[in-house]
């Protein structure tokens, strides 16, 4: 158990803060702990935009669960080089309670209708990581921007998350054509998928994605060879 | 020195309607007191300036402090500061109290990547909870610790301070994810060093 003095001191004050829109606080050396402290603070916060980066959060992740639930304005979670891949969210469940917790966690994001922008890049994620992420994008309509770059994610993880990525997509152009006349296919602005383990699939990821991902960020097989695809971007 | 001549020459050729400056120079203790003087001689085509942004002017001995304390104190239409990699904890203090008390719009200050130690954030705190004028505070890249976290809580509780933003990023305030911190600075560091060769 560690001792979080300078998280201690700073959620005290957030915890009756209601002016903070904008919080930066990346790389302080907080742990798992004061991150969980930090999270319980904001709960209830006005918090626009939140960055924990390269801090150690792992378990504490769940604790988002309250601020994404409650919050209206919370538009932009940055949570890179966090160790997610160390929580239990974001791994293969063995017990119904982690399971439960694995649930609530993902629910979170179904409830919550003002994030737009997620970054979880560097987090060691794997495929079982990526399959969490994806089963957030299938329940949450919001988020519009994705960093999932530098998570050991092989072509099983790519693959559910351009099927969440495509269904998220079809619901909801079926649905605004349901209301509207004039549907259009609404994409998700941005996607980083750099430095997984996709170099061998990165067309067939191109295929599924491009018709549904404005900026797709992905490395090209070494013997790929064709042009740029129009708003999408090889790197 | 040319540096130097060249900023004195651009301060020199400002007019009173200037509003916004950016000086990124590159300066030692030894060439900044040129620098500041300059400023300090043009004074009055400040009267309209918005926004000042000064990088990398060492600032850090008594007299530089107060010539940039007499700049500032002629800047009443000031609404954003930068004073990045300029300042170091002492003097700081008498620096933002003559800050606080004169630029009376200031709401964006931004200190990132100063030597700044607990010291000069407990000296702040008072004088921005006194002031409640700045919503935008800039702390990161700076040598503050646990202590420096708690004074920050302090300034946020009881919303009296009325800050909108806050970035505290790549300072110690705790002791426990150092060792994470410290890996994510040498890949950062490592991956510039890259970028530089390339």
């Amino acid at each position: 158990m560690c001792l979080s003095t300078g998280a201690i001191g700073l959620s005290q004050g957030l915890r009756s803060n209601t002016s903070v829109q904008v919080l930066i606080a990346r790389s302080c050396g907080f742990c798992e702990a004061g991150v969980g402290l930090l999270l319980d603070s904001l709960a209830s916060s006005y918090v626009r935009q939140l960055d924990l980066s390269e801090n150690i959060v792992d378990n504490a992740a769940l604790r988002l669960a309250p601020l994404l639930q409650h919050s209206t304005s919370l538009s932009e979670l940055v949570l890179s080089g966090v160790r997610l891949g160390q929580c239990v969210a974001f791994r293969a469940t063995h017990t119904a309670e982690q399971a439960a917790e694995r649930r609530r966690f993902v629910q979170a994001f179904g409830d919550n209708t003002s994030l737009c922008k997620l970054d979880v890049s560097n987090n060691r994620l794997g495929n079982e990581g990526a399959q969490t992420v994806a089963e957030i994008l299938g329940c949450n309509q919001t988020i519009m921007w994705l960093n999932m770059s530098g998570n050991r994610m092989t072509h099983t993880g790519a693959m559910a998350l351009a099927r969440a990525v495509r269904e998220r997509t079809t619901a909801y152009s079926s649905s605004s054509s349901s209301s509207s006349s004039s549907s259009s296919v609404v994409k998700l602005e941005y996607l980083d998928l750099r430095l997984n383990n996709l170099h061998a699939h990165s067309l067939e990821l191109l295929a599924i994605l491009e018709p549904v991902v404005s900026t797709l960020l992905i490395e090209r097989e070494p013997e790929f060879q064709g042009t740029i695809v129009d708003g999408v971007q090889e790197v | 020195m040319e540096q130097v001549a060249a900023c004195t020459d651009v301060i020199a050729a400002c007019s009173s309607t200037l509003r916004r400056l950016h000086l990124s120079c590159k300066l030692t203790s030894n060439d900044a007191p040129k620098l500041l003087a300059a400023l300090a001689g043009a004074v009055d085509k400040f009267e309209a300036l918005r926004e000042l942004r000064i990088f990398s002017v060492c600032v850090r001995s008594a007299e530089n402090m107060t010539l940039l304390g007499r700049v500032l104190s002629k800047c009443p239409q000031l609404e954003l500061l930068q004073l990045q990699s300029c300042l170091e904890t002492p003097h700081v203090a008498r620096l933002m109290h003559e800050l606080l008390g004169s630029a009376t719009r200031l709401r964006v200050l931004l200190l990132d990547d100063n030597s700044l130690e607990d010291s000069s954030i407990n000296s702040m705190v008072p004088l921005l909870l006194e002031s409640r004028r700045i919503r935008v505070l800039d702390l990161s890249m700076n040598s503050l610790t646990h202590s420096a976290g708690s004074a920050l809580g302090g300034l946020l509780a009881a919303n009296k301070a009325l800050i909108v933003g806050l970035d505290i990023s790549m300072n110690e305030l705790d002791d426990a994810g150092k060792a994470q911190a410290d890996v994510w600075r040498r890949a950062r560091s490592l991956s510039h060093s890259l970028i530089g060769c390339a």
